[in-house]
């Protein structure tokens, strides 16, 4: 048992109308829980709050009531027994009667006041009030007012257009608001709604504070009523009537008494917001729980509903009144029931609101869109068919109304409710429908104003689209009448027959264009709607339209093909080619729908599929001459270049504009729009109807042509079940599309249409898989592409190649698996094309192919890959998968292929070989060529011989350019290709590809110091060095060494890499040699291998490999280098000095590859936050430090050490670059396509360890060489850490970031880090947090800001210190003040800028920087003009002073005497006076 | 002031769409007759630290409406023309009535602007558009007569008005 003590407080809380909602709800709770947990009864609950029950107070009993009611809501899954629920329902009902009774005691009092002689506006008064202390006062007034003789309040101003005014009392003033459609005010119960008289005593000469207690007073002695009680009531009522079985429910007698009592008694429309949204869920409630309870009041129900929803404004409670309506019509659904005589009326009340015009601004939060009111509006009328009556009518007159959100929801509450009505009723309408959706499809779908098309344009597609929706329901639920209106109609007949006369579509004029192409879309639509529709239309319209196209009959495809030519070739008829198109494409349509309805569908007999069939064979003729004939008139203004485009566009448009012409069907085409493109060929019929996008034709021409493809689209994908289309037909229609495709390659606008065509064809065929057309598709279309790839044939663009191929491989797997298969026969012919007999024609493929496979193939694999685990495979796939061998086959194939082509070649011996050592050597006569011209063989006068050698010298090297260029670019697209299929295969396909690579790569001629790896742990550096020689590498070594790394670097984490000791050996070893792809792969493998080495598969762990590669040498080499180097001069004689030199570039050289290396391995490392990534980071350190170099740097004065000098700078340039490697993203390798372990936020980690040490270097150091590069490392690693972190330190960096750019800006290279650098400059400038950072240093960057803004070399660097410039004017002006000069002196300078943006930048700087001044300026002025101001000013500061003081003095600070200030106060007054 | 305004009830005209450029980032922007266009009208695009963007249209105001020069079409595209070999602009513009006595602070606040806001080394003549101006002649030669500008722009008056103009936030 609960603490009653507790219990009372918390009632007591929730009682006292002073603490916070928060605080009464949650005493609601408590108590509420106090019951559930069984400590306290519901009924000692009752006996505990029996005061608050029954006390005389109003306000205490109203919030006893409400607090029984609320814990009653808590309760809902609390099972309690029938006599309590009784007895709370008793209770409850009792007080909805009380308040009945009061509110009619109300009205005979109130009403003598109503009726009095004047009034007032009982809206402005109630809002004055507010009403919501009071809301039942209003209730009382408008009962008054209906006393009073002016009508039901609840009569007045519904929201139907009518001025909702309303006399208040014989003399009142009237006060309403007039109701145009819904316009909710603060009170929207108020406006239009109540107008109340209040004696004239109480109007005049009194105060609003007045006329609140006079009201208060008044109600009180209207005798204490209950109205405060309501609300708890209802609460209580509701919470009862909800309750679900399990748990005790209200019995229907019950249910029925409360039903009764608030139907009899309240007065719904006379209640707050709040209350009749109770009162409507309580009903809603009651109608659908206890329906039989309910049903038996019969007309009192009905007749209450009515009374309690009419004149309901609020949106919120409108969705509950409609629903309400619906379940009553559900209810009673006999034509004899009780609804039948209020039926009219209701309806009456409910077509007010038809059209919903709402005019909520949306940032207002409403809890009800005007959508869904829409909706339930619209499924209250669908209610009954005994509002057929009236609401068809309504509807229809709508609809022809002028406004366009009118027309759409009428169309749409037609489509709904025609359904719902019936045949039958509403077959009465057919003549007076159609003439409507006639009107509007004709007129409103396509005429636009030229002025108002772009605001119209949405909502008149929109009309367009549910009227063919319409339509369609309409068709196929009358049994025919309808469609022989259609057929009969003679709008359509003339437009029908009047096709003759359009010959050309130039020639057609707008207007029938217009017509014509509504009447194709009707057409098209009933022809859609079903079998019957569609046999009529076909039997009505298709001969003549044959006719008109000079089509005959033809079943047999040999016959009379030359009278069929002649006729053809006569112009041909757009009108009934554009309308039979259209017809073809519904009866596809149609087709395809029942074909996945019934799969083997018997509707071969149907008139229409006979016709069709007869015809086909014909109209494929006839659209394959069209377009034969159409391809060399028309003029293809796709192909002028992208400027004249946007020219021809606008052109367009104002052509538009001037002609008023309707939404222009067409095609704009353009690459960026290709997107839209793809949308719109896909379902043209589709966008035909709908007009959603508005295209554009660039030329008429192509409108014919553009259809001739999608009939020929049309006609090869019927389904095969209907065999309409004979197998003949179909393989027309392939070779007509493939000949586009191979051969109207220079028309890209028919081309893409073409292959676009063929695609949906394809994936037709993939999902209806008819085994006959899959082998016609095979054969004519798969294979004839998949030759395009091998052939020889170079007239096609390759570019083009790729896409046909691209596109026709992924319509379906079996043709991706062929594709795939050429492709791999093609890639290893083209090597060895290239390589055997130097052909470098196929290169350009072979690059386009490999890239086509990496991004494209590998990816839609991986697609197919993912479903097929997921199990959303078709079936089919399964067995294409165990012949496959699995799909993860297809990478691994390519790459095992491509190994063992490399394994069987010879090339170290090529032809191609010597013809690229020819060229090299021809190359360095080239480079000698020009000293030699000059020093000598201009004496011997042989200037001419001369010149020859240097012409051809020069050619050999142009081609040994192209040549060399070429073959990178193919190595890299086949390195790319490599790790991606590597990387998409799962780990033991990896494994086998490793073993396979490495026996390659093991057994290869340059590999030769296999043994002593085998026999020596450690290789040296020096040892390393001599093994292989820097430029002993052939072109296949370097293809092998490179297409293993690739392998290396995409492998996963899971993979064993058997033999790993002998991979790392190699890679260092070719990393010496400034083989990237080595570095980055040993990286891969450090990133990669378990840091744990109890692995016992592995034969190698993490730690020794990192051993090893530290221990070797290429770390020691990038600091030690120069100590073996100045070894060598010491001891160095006269004659070995050249040689030391050349020695001595050598060992920088090796320095700096294997700086780059380390740099890769430290990526490696530093991505999974190993810890040795710091030496790494020290071994850079000391290649930048002066500690380092010092004893390399050489003295100025030796000649001989300039080169060192040189030699040395690069090195530390090369280890601070190496700092960018180190924390950049690479699309090369190490990323999460390539399975790199990568810890979150290592960036972060990076930045802090670096940033100490640099700092302090670049602190210590005082060589400006030295600083220069230690800058340089810093901005690598600002620019790559993310901006967060950089802002969080930003007081430290803003100084060495300026320092950093001032010294980036010296260098024309390194104009890119530079601008990088400034960009995160700009980041903190505009954070919020770098703010303060940028106060304190606004000096030093405003300078450093006005130094870039003269950047000579990069626009982009210009504009972005002007834009930081701007961006520095909003700093306190007291700060920046003093700058202004220079900035606006720089500002001037970059007025006269080359480039036009940067001169508007500055223009926007000036400006703001200007205004700076003039700011300054003004305040100052207008401080000496508005003296009044002045005074002001100075006697604020008067007070404030004098508060000061008088706080001082309470202090005790005791300084001024307050007279003294009360006369300085007195001595300024006087002057703001004046 | 009782002497009332000058034109009372100006025609206020829409304000035209600019066109939009497509820049070639590799070559050499020339100057033309948008670019002074845009600068007279410039949209002034100021960045707030912290709160985001706000855009403010700082064109020219008229000195008797809180309209701008562009809506009383005061000025269109076509009345400047430049000429870049010589270094020269022409700016014509037309006052909305004939007996205009503001026309030579609009002349003014041009100037102004363009000394401001463009490359010092063009020359630029302001002029009244023929026929548009009752005291046409002597209205071109005070506004292109460096003297008269130069104490013009010293009269404290003058000058605070033609800052008034151009510096406004009324529009």
């Amino acid at each position: 048992m609960a603490d009653s003590t507790q219990c009372v407080e918390h009632i007591e809380s929730f009682v006292d109308s002073s603490t916070s909602p928060a605080q009464q709800a949650a005493s609601v709770d408590a108590i509420a829980s106090f019951v559930k947990n069984d400590t306290l009864t519901l009924e000692s609950l009752v006996r505990e709050m029996e005061m608050y029950l029954t006390t005389t107070d109003n306000i205490i009993r109203a919030r006893g009531i409400l607090l029984l009611a609320e814990v009653l809501t808590c309760l809902a899954s609390k099972p309690l027994d029938n006599v309590t629920i009784s007895s709370l329902v008793g209770f409850f009902t009792e007080r909805l009667l009380w308040v009945a009774s009061d509110g009619g005691h109300g009205d005979g009092e109130i009403g003598g006041y109503g009726g009095g002689p004047s009034g007032i506006g009982g809206g402005t008064l109630g809002s004055r009030f507010g009403w919501r202390r009071w809301p039942w006062v209003s209730g009382l007034m408008a009962m008054g007012v209906s006393i009073g003789g002016c009508g039901w309040p609840w009569m007045v101003g519904r929201g139907d257009g009518e001025s909702g005014g309303c006399g208040g009392g014989q003399s009142g003033s009237g006060c309403g608001m007039s109701g145009t459609g819904f316009s909710w005010t603060q009170w929207p119960w108020v406006s239009g709604l109540v107008v109340v008289g209040v004696p004239i005593g109480l109007v005049e000469l009194k105060t609003e504070l007045q006329y609140g207690h006079e009201l208060a007073e008044l109600c009180e002695c209207l005798g204490g009523a209950d109205w405060k009680a309501l609300r708890g009531a209802l609460v209580g009522c509701l919470a009862l009537v909800r309750r679900k079985g399990n748990y005790g429910t209200v019995t229907d007698s019950e249910a029925r008494a409360i039903a009764e009592s608030s139907l009899q008694t309240l007065s719904v429309q006379a209640l707050g917001q709040h209350d009749r949204k109770l009162c409507f869920e309580l009903l809603g409630c009651l109608l659908e729980r206890y329906s039989d309870a309910v049903m038996a009041l019969d007309d009192l129900l009905v007749y209450g509903v009515c009374e309690a929803i009419d004149g309901e404004k609020d949106p919120e409670c409108l969705i509950l009144t409609f629903h309400i309506v619906e379940v009553l019509a559900g209810l009673f659904p006999d034509t004899d029931g009780p609804l039948t005589s209020f039926a009219e009326g209701l309806f009456e009340i409910l077509g007010s609101y038809f059209p919903i015009h709402f005019t909520h601004s949306k940032g207002e939060d409403v809890g009800a869109r005007r959508e869904e009111l829409s909706k339930s509006l619209m499924l209250a009328f669908a209610s009954t068919p005994l509002f057929e009556q009236w609401a068809i009518p309504l509807f229809l007159e709508k609809l022809s109304s002028s406004l366009p959100t009118a027309k759409v929801e009428s169309l749409k509450y037609l489509s709904y409710c025609t359904v719902k009505y019936g045949a039958e009723r509403m077959a009465k309408h057919v003549g007076a429908l159609w003439s409507c959706l006639k009107d509007a499809i004709f007129t409103s779908a396509f005429a636009l104003d030229a002025e108002s098309r772009n605001s119209m344009e949405f909502q008149v597609n929109e009309i367009a689209t549910e009227a063919f929706l319409l339509l369609r329901k309409v068709i196929l639920q009358d049994d025919g009448s309808f469609l022989s209106l259609i057929l009969g109609d003679d709008d359509i007949n003339t437009v029908m027959n009047s096709l003759a006369s359009f010959k050309d579509y130039d020639d057609i004029p707008i207007q029938s264009k217009e017509r014509l192409h509504a009447v194709g879309c009707i057409l098209s639509v009933s022809a859609k709607a079903s079998r019957a529709s569609c046999n009529r239309v076909f039997e009505r319209f298709f001969p003549s339209l044959m006719d008109a196209l000079g089509v005959s009959v033809q079943i047999s495809s040999g016959g009379s093909r030359r009278d069929e030519d002649h006729a053809i070739s006569s112009k041909l008829n757009f009108g009934a080619f554009y309308v039979s198109v259209n017809l073809l494409a519904a009866c596809r349509e149609l087709a395809v729908g029942f074909d996945e309805v019934s799969p083997i569908a018997t509707f071969a007999n149907e008139t229409w599929c006979l016709m069709l069939h007869s015809f086909s064979s014909s109209l494929t003729r006839l659209f394959n001459r069209t377009l034969v004939t159409r391809m060399h008139e028309s003029t293809w203004v796709a192909y002028v270049p992208s400027a004249d485009r946007v020219a021809a566009v606008q052109l367009w448009k104002s052509k538009l504009r001037l002609e008023g012409s309707p939404v222009v069907l067409g095609i704009w085409f353009v690459e960026s729009y290709e997107l839209e493109l793809e949308k719109f060929l896909g379902q043209l019929l589709f966008v035909l109807i709908n007009l959603r996008y508005n295209f554009f034709f660039l030329s008429w021409t192509d409108f014919p042509l553009f259809f001739a493809v999608k009939g020929l689209q049309i006609l090869a994908t019927f389904p095969g079940n209907f065999l309409v289309v004979p197998k003949s037909v179909f393989e027309d229609v392939l070779m007509q599309l493939i000949s586009i495709i191979t051969l109207g390659f220079d028309k890209t606008f028919l081309w893409k249409m073409a292959l676009k065509a063929l695609v949906d064809i394809g994936l037709f065929l993939d999902k209806c898989r008819d085994s006959e057309m899959m082998k016609s598709f095979n054969i004519i279309v798969v294979e004839r592409i998949v030759s395009l790839m091998s052939s020889d044939d170079f007239t096609m663009p390759s570019p083009l190649k790729v896409e046909a191929i691209s596109n026709i491989g992924q319509t379906s797997l079996t043709y991706m698996l062929r594709t795939v298969e050429e492709f791999e026969k093609t890639i290893s012919a083209n090597l060895s094309g290239l390589y055997v007999h130097g052909n470098l024609k196929s290169a350009e493929i072979t690059v386009q192919l490999l890239e086509w496979y990496s991004y494209k193939v590998l990816p839609w694999y991986g697609v197919i890959l993912r479903r097929f685990f997921l199990l959303i495979v078709p079936s089919c796939y399964f067995s294409l998968y165990q012949s496959a061998g699995g799909f993860e086959e297809v990478p691994l194939r390519f790459s095992v292929s491509v190994w063992d082509q490399i394994e069987n070649s010879t090339y170290s011996s090529n032809k191609f070989q010597e013809k690229v050592s020819v060229l090299r050597f021809s190359c360095v006569v080239f480079l000698l060529t020009p000293s030699s011209i000059f020093c000598w063989n201009l004496e011997t006068s042989d200037v001419h011989l001369c010149i020859i050698e240097l012409a051809s010298a020069f050619l050999v090297y142009w081609e040994n350019d192209c040549v060399i260029k070429c073959l990178q670019k193919l190595l890299s697209a086949m390195m790319m290709a490599m790790k991606h299929a590597v990387g998409s295969c799962l780990a033991d396909g990896q494994s086998i590809i490793v073993d396979k690579a490495l026996s390659i790569v093991l057994s290869s001629t340059f590999f030769p110091m296999k043994d002593s790896i085998y026999s020596t742990p450690l290789v040296g550096l020096k040892e390393l060095q001599l093994t292989l020689d820097l430029d002993s590498f052939s072109s296949r070594d370097e293809w092998v060494v490179s297409l293993f790394a690739s392998v290396i670097i995409a492998l996963r984490p899971q993979t064993r890499i058997s033999n790993i000791k002998v991979v790392v050996q190699l890679f260092m070893t070719t990393l010496l040699n400034g083989h990237v792809p080595s570095a980055q792969a040993l990286g891969s493998i450090v990133n990669k291998l378990p840091s744990d080495g109890t692995d016992a598969s592995k034969d190698f762990s993490l730690e020794e490999v990192t051993n090893l590669i530290f221990s070797s040498g290429v770390c020691s080499s990038c600091s030690n280098g120069h100590l073996t180097i100045s070894s060598h001069t010491n001891d160095g004689t006269e004659t070995s000095v050249t040689h030391l030199r050349g020695d001595c570039i050598k060992t920088r050289a090796l320095q700096i590859h294997a700086v780059v290396g380390l740099a890769w391995i430290g990526k490696g490392l530093l991505m999974r936050g190993h810890e040795k990534v710091k030496d790494v980071i020290m071994t850079f350190l000391n290649c930048l430090l002066p500690g380092g170099n010092d004893g390399a740097l050489p003295s100025k004065q030796d000649p001989s050490k300039d080169t060192e000098e040189q030699e040395v700078l690069r090195l530390m340039k090369s280890a601070a670059d190496a700092f960018q490697i180190l924390i950049s993203d690479s699309e090369a390798c190490l990323n999460r396509r390539f399975h790199a372990t990568i810890r979150p936020l290592y960036k972060q980690r990076f930045f802090n360890i670096v940033m100490p040490m640099l700092l302090s270097s670049i602190v210590k150091s005082d060589a400006s060489n030295t600083r220069s590069m230690l800058y340089r490392a810093l901005a690598h690693v600002m620019i790559d850490t993310p901006l967060s972190a950089i802002v969080s330190e930003a007081k430290k960096l803003i100084p060495v970031l300026l320092d950093c750019l001032s010294m980036l800006s010296e260098d024309v290279l390194d104009k890119d880090i530079l601008y990088n650098g400034l960009l995160v400059l700009s980041g903190i400038l505009t954070d919020i947090n770098g703010q303060e950072a940028v106060v304190d240093n606004a000096h030093i960057i405003i300078k450093r800001l006005i130094e870039l803004v003269s950047y000579p070399h990069m626009m982009l660097i210009r504009e972005t210190a002007i834009e930081c410039l701007v961006a520095m004017s909003e700093l306190p002006h007291a700060r920046i003040y003093p700058m202004r000069t220079q900035v606006l002196l720089a500002i001037s300078k970059a007025l006269g800028d080359r480039k036009r943006v940067v001169r508007q930048e500055a223009v926007r700087c000036r400006q703001a920087w200007s205004d700076l001044i003039y700011l300054s300026c003004s305040f100052f002025l207008s401080f000496v003009r508005n003296f009044s101001l002045y005074v002001d000013l100075v006697f604020i500061l008067t007070r404030i002073i004098f508060f000061w003081l008088s706080v001082a003095n309470k202090q005790g600070f005791n300084c001024i005497k307050k007279s003294e200030i009360l006369k300085t106060e007195r001595r300024v007054l006087p002057s703001s006076a004046r | 002031m009782t002497l009332g305004l000058i034109n009372a009830n100006p025609v206020v005209h829409a304000k035209k769409e600019r066109i939009a450029r497509t820049d070639d980032l590799h070559c050499d922007d020339n100057v033309d007759p948008l670019d002074i266009y845009d600068i007279l009208f410039a949209i002034v695009v100021a960045f707030d630290l912290g709160v985001g963007w706000i855009h403010f249209v700082r064109d020219i105001r008229d000195p008797e409406h809180p309209y701008s020069l562009e809506q009383l079409s005061v000025l269109s595209e076509e009345s400047i023309t430049v000429d870049e070999k010589l270094g020269r602009i022409l700016i014509t513009f037309t006052p909305t009535i004939q007996h205009c006595s503001m026309a030579t602070v609009i002349g003014l606040c041009l100037r102004v602007k363009l000394k401001d806001c463009f490359p010092p080394h063009f020359k630029v003549d302001i002029k009244v558009a023929p026929g548009s101006h009752a005291d046409e002649e002597s209205v071109n030669k005070q506004l292109n007569d460096k003297e008269r500008v130069a104490a013009a722009l010293e009269n404290p008056n003058l000058r605070q008005l033609v800052d008034e103009c151009l510096y406004s936030n009324d529009l």
